[in-house]
This record gives structure tokens, sequence and C-alpha cells, in this order.
């Protein structure tokens, strides 16, 4: 049978439009193939890294926190943490956990577990870390994460504070510039092979993980505060006090250049975390009733209204009646006809009692108010009190002449000490800081703290007076024990009793001093006080004037003379 | 036999066509296999780097820690005491100059003033640096 031949240009044409059919539809699966490689769809992703990719979230490097002179005083370093994967997992294992860890950590882990992941210890210093495990156990993963450490211990502690085990910060500035201090934790991706043994990329596949934690520099002076630190403790102890507070700042700044709290801590070991005495800081968490350091403020407040002058005098008969109450001075002594530097150095309660009466109440609080007293005083730390002051309309009977020696208002160091820095430097009351700059991951300069006056609470001639009356009560008054060859200070003593359920106990007091020195230019402002101390003395002459005087002497030490005092050693 | 070598001149060209086809798209499924490769070792690299710079970061952040405990205020000075001997400066005292005082013994150890005069200016034997000129 004759075959039909075909027309031959008809053949070709259908075989092309057939392999053409076969090169497109080829050329769409290699498209697609490659689409589908470069941009894989986010669910197969999410399940192949659920298989092979472990996602651990960290915490990242925190910025440091740096003394004026660029000591760091909180460093991040890295540290190691073990985590289980129950999948790999074999509870028989458990004992090995025993010797490294603790027996409780063993027995969780015996049992069968459900999940993914367990964190078995955390943040365990490296070189420790690499002499637990020497031989891996299947399951038991290790990781690199970052711990707070702060290298000086127990120095600036209360300053510092603390953070908790994810570097987030709990306490003091740590807390308070937590947003600069902090970088958000970043995922870390582990791999893992068929045997379930993982390989720590870092970052995954982001490459370096970015760093955006800030640092900090203090207006601390390291060395100040550890001087003030040992003399504190060494004080508060010889004392046998509860609590002790000390504050030093620099008048014409406002810069906070030592801050220290009694009971100290040592924030590296976090079994001390949980003595709630021992976090507290006294400076600025700790409201009192100042006692007689309150009344250099008083008084220029009695002159800043004019109800007194310098040629104003007081006669002190040891008691006196006032209202339904009787004011007494300290074992009902009297003092006689005194002026106002004689009131001070004798710190004459009735003397105050008396010059409060010519005060107008409403002025006088408004006065106090301007001091800084019943606010905070917006330093850059955590947990500050306001104090507490009545209103005037509270201001009846005895309240004017208790406030005017220092009881029945409630301050903290940190309040006090500028006020009296107010007087140091001729009337101005600062805002006190202690961040003197902030810089981000750049280096760049974001925040610059700086002098600020809040008000002119006096003249500068109501200053000077003060000044030379504080002078006179170190050298010739109930300041005594502060005296010192070596610098001259001024100062003002105080003890006041602590109220409980209302009432004024014996045995509970607070003794303080406070002062500045070299008296006749002050660069220096400080306050010690120290709480219910126990046995015999509990003046703030006695046991606080020391601890200033013992400390101001140390700072000289270090601190070089200024202007127009030369300091020369004798024979 | 005209049929076999109909069908035989018009396969040929289709085969060849076929087979250059065959090859580019093995060629890129192999080009896209490299590349894929090629990308995991750059990221296998990326990894190591990284791993390098966090190994550098970590060992910085070590001698950080070492050298802020050096500088620790309590170790300097009780090194300073216990190994060097240092001892408190006990006899300091403060001494007041007053500023009147001070201008006094100021003044007494200024340097005269320099003649310049014109005679002096125009000597040519005198070969002076004038801080004015």
């Amino acid at each position: 049978m004759p075959r039909i031949k075909k027309d031959e240009p008809e053949c070709i044409r259908r075989s092309k439009s057939v392999w053409r059919a076969v090169y497109f539809v080829l050329a769409v699966l290699a498209a697609g193939t490659a689409w589908i490689q470069l941009n894989p769809d986010i669910r197969v992703v999410r399940q192949s890294q659920k298989q092979y990719w472990a996602s651990v979230t960290v915490s990242a490097s925190r910025g440091e926190i740096r003394d004026r002179n660029d000591i760091p005083l909180a460093v991040s370093v890295p540290a190691t943490s073990f985590f289980i994967d129950p999948k790999y997992w074999d509870p028989k294992n458990a004992g090995l956990l025993a010797k490294p860890f603790e027996e409780s950590t063993a027995k969780k882990f015996r049992k069968n577990l459900t999940g993914r992941f367990y964190w078995v210890a955390r943040n365990i210093p490296k070189e420790k870390a690499d002499t637990l495990f020497k031989n891996e156990i299947p399951g038991l993963y290790r990781i690199s994460e970052r711990i707070r450490v702060y290298p000086h211990g127990e120095l600036a502690s209360h300053v510092l504070g603390f953070c908790d085990i994810d570097e987030y910060g709990q306490a003091g500035i740590e807390l308070a510039w937590n947003h600069i201090l902090y970088s958000p934790p970043r995922t870390r991706f582990l791999t893992r092979d068929s045997k379930g043994k993982t390989l720590d990329i870092i970052g995954g596949k982001s490459g370096v993980p970015k760093n955006t934690s800030g640092t900090i520099k203090l207006t601390l002076d390291s060395r100040i505060q550890q001087i003030m630190e040992w003399r504190l403790i060494e004080g508060a102890k010889s004392a046998n006090a509860s609590w002790g507070a000390g504050v030093c700042v620099d008048p014409y700044t406002g810069e906070i250049l030592a801050l220290a709290s009694y009971p100290s801590l040592d924030p590296n070991n976090r079994k001390n975390l949980a003595d709630q005495d021992a976090v507290r800081n006294n400076v600025v968490g700790r409201v009192f009733e100042p006692g007689s350091v309150f009344k250099p403020i008083t008084m220029s407040i009695a002159l800043e209204t004019a109800a007194a002058n310098r040629n104003s005098h007081y006669t002190c008969k040891g008691t006196m009646k006032l209202a339904d109450k009787t004011m007494s001075d300290v074992n009902k002594k009297a003092h006689g006809t005194q002026d106002l530097t004689h009131v001070l150095m004798n710190s004459c309660n009735i003397g105050m009692s008396l010059m409060s009466m010519g005060v107008p109440r409403h002025q006088a609080y408004g006065m106090l108010r301007q001091f800084g007293f019943g606010e905070k005083t917006e330093v850059e730390l955590a947990g500050e009190e306001a104090g507490l002051i009545k209103s005037p309309e509270e201001w009846l009977g005895t309240v004017p002449a208790n406030i005017f020696i220092g009881q029945g208002i409630a301050v903290t160091p940190l309040q006090a000490v500028m006020a009296i820095a107010s007087i140091a430097n001729g009337g101005s009351l600062l805002k006190p800081y202690i961040v003197a700059e902030v810089t981000d991951t750049d280096g760049k300069v974001i925040h610059r703290g700086g002098r600020r006056v809040r008000y002119q609470v006096m003249s500068p001639a109501t200053a000077g007076f003060m000044r030379a009356a504080m002078k006179k009560v170190v050298s010739d008054g109930g300041g005594k024990m502060a005296f010192s060859p070596k610098v001259s200070i001024a100062g003002k003593t105080g003890t006041a009793q602590i109220a409980t359920a209302g009432e004024y106990s014996k045995g509970h007091y607070v003794a303080s001093f406070v002062g500045f020195w070299p008296a006749e230019k002050p660069r220096y402002v400080m306050m010690i006080s120290i709480g219910e101390p126990k046995g015999s003395r509990y003046y703030g002459g006695q046991i606080a004037a020391p601890i200033f005087r013992s400390i101001a002497e140390d700072i000289m030490q270090i601190s070089p003379p200024e202007d127009g005092a030369l300091r020369t050693k004798a024979n | 036999m005209q049929y076999t070598g109909c069908r035989h001149e018009a396969e040929r060209p289709h085969s060849s066509l076929f087979v250059i086809c065959f090859l580019s798209v093995f060629i890129c499924a192999a080009a896209l296999g490299t590349i894929r490769l090629y990308g995991l070792y750059l990221e296998h690299r990326i990894s190591e780097t990284a791993g390098k710079i966090e190994a550098c970061k970590e060992i910085n952040l070590e001698m950080s820690k070492k050298y802020s405990e050096l500088l620790s205020p309590a170790r300097i000075y009780s090194y300073a005491r216990e190994e060097l001997g240092m001892v408190n400066a006990e006899n300091i005292k403060v001494v007041r100059v007053n500023n009147s005082d001070v201008m006094t013994a100021q003044a007494a150890v200024y340097p005269t003033e320099e003649k310049t005069g014109f005679l002096d200016y125009i000597n040519p034997f005198v070969r002076k640096a004038h801080a004015k000129d």
C-alpha cells in the first residue's frame, strides 16, 4: 500500500511548534525553580528551620558606665549558659549534672520533658564553664551570653544599681538609664545535625549583630567615692548603726562627686540583692527629720524675710512654753542672750523657736519649697523620695518652731546637701546631677549634664554670713570634732529623734553633720548621716562630725589646692 | 528511501536544537546550583568572620574588665600603702595668701620694661627681636 507522502514544510513546522512548547515548559520550570530557590515560601523556611535550626533569645552586650576619669564601673563580659533540648536528651544522663551544678538541677532533668528548650544554668563565668564539661553530653548545649559585672565590687553599688539575669536594669543608674544602656536581646540560631549536635553560629544569617547600647559617664570620682565608702562604713560600724548615708557635691555645678549608703552590697553576688536594707539607697530613698543640720537653712530664711538680722539677739533660758508644749534645749541648758552666730554655734532650740515666730508661715513654707524640700531633686537616679513638708494650714502651735529646729519635716540627705550647697555657692539652689555625658554606639554625645540653677534662694550677703557662722560652729561651737588643722571646715551638727507610731522615742536617733570646705571658698559640700546608732554616743557632733573630718582630710590628700591656698608641709 | 531520507532530513535540525536547548537548561541548572553552593560558602565565611569578630569582642570585654579591676582605687591605694610604703601627709598646713600680697610679690619680680626709644630701634649694632613687630 503506497504511503502518502507528507509535505515537507508542514512536517517541519509541526515539529518546531511541539518543541517550542516543550522548551517553553522547560523554561517555565527552570524559572520557577530559580524563583523558589531565590525566594522560598516563608512557611517552608519556618518548617525547615524548625527541623534544623534552634533559635534562642540571648542578651546583647550592655553599655558601660564610667566615672568622671573614664574608669569603668560596670561592664558586660562573656558568660556561658547551658540548656537542654529534650528531643535529644537522655534522662539517664541527669546524674552527670549533679556535680557541676546542683542535685536539684539533676533531679529536674531525670524525668521525661516535653517541649524543646530548658535552661540548666545561666551566666556561668567562661573559665568555669570550660572546666565543667570536658566530654559532651548529648542533648546538653551551651551558648555564649553576657553577664553584668561590677569590677570594683561594692564601690558605688547604690549609684550603679544592678540588673536582672537578662541584663535589664533593676535599680540605680542601671534602671534610670536602661533605655540607653540596654541593647535588646537578639535571636541566636543554632544549627543541628542528624544526631542533634549543635553548631553555634553567631547571629544566624544576619551576620554580626548590631549593638545599640550607649555609654554613660558619671560625675562621680571613684577615688572620692572609695574614701567616702571606707570612712562611712568604718564610722557606722563603730557606732553600731543600722544605716548610714553620705553624699558629696560640687557647690558651683551641682555635680555629685560621691554618694555612699550603708549597709553596702556587692551586686556581683545575686544573693546579696535579697537584703532590702542593703539595696536601699539612703541618700535619695530614705527620708528623715534632719534635726539641727536644718538650722542654717531656717536661719537664712529668717534673714531673707527680715524676721531676723545680724544684730538680732535671742535669750535662751533652757526651756520655753510654746502653745500647749514646752520647747527645750539639750539637757535644758540655758544659753543666755545670744546673737545669730551663737544661736547656731550652740545649736540653740529656744533661739530658733523665737526666731520662727517672726517669719510668716506662708512665706517660710514658700521658701522651704524653693529650697527644694517636699519635691524630688530630679537627680538621674531611680527610687528618689520627695520628702514631707506640712502645708501652711497645718503650721499651728509648735509646728513652725519644730520645723525651724529641723523636726516635723522629712528630707533626704541629697535635698539637705543641695540646700547647704546654696549657702556655700552664694545663694543659688542648683539641680544635682550625676550623669556627665551619654554617648551612643557611634560615640556621639547625646546628652551632657550641666549646671542648672533652680532658684536664687538667698542673697550673697546672707550666704556669706551663714558661711562665717558655720565656720564658727566647727572652730568654736558644737562641731569641734570636725575641726581639722589641715583644712578649714564649716558645718553644722544635727541629732534628730526618730518618730515611731507618732511619738518620739528615746534611743532612736539620726546623727548628722553637713558642711563644706575650704570654708572661705568651698569646693566640696558633704553630708554624713548615721541612722539609729546604738550605745552612749549618738550625737551628730560625736559620731558624724569625725567621719566628715576624716573624709575631708583624705580628699584633700588627693585633690590639688585651689589658687591662693598653698599646701605646705611643716617640718 | 525517499521517505526515510525525508525523515532523516526532517529530524536533524530538531535534534541539534534539542541538544542545544538541553545543554542550555543543564548549564543554567548547573549554574544555579553553583551559585547556590557559592552562596552557602559565602554564608559560611560570613559566619566564620562573624565568629572571629565576636571572639575578638569577647576578648576585648574580658580585657576591659581586667583593665577596670587594675584601676580600682582600693587596689591602687592598698598597693601604694603596702608595696610602696605610702603614708598620709600628716603635717599639712593651709596657708592662705591675700590677693594683695600676691600682687605685690608679682610686681617685685616683674622684668624692667625694655627701652624702645627711637635710637634703640635704629641702632644697627643691636639686633633685638621686638615682640610688637
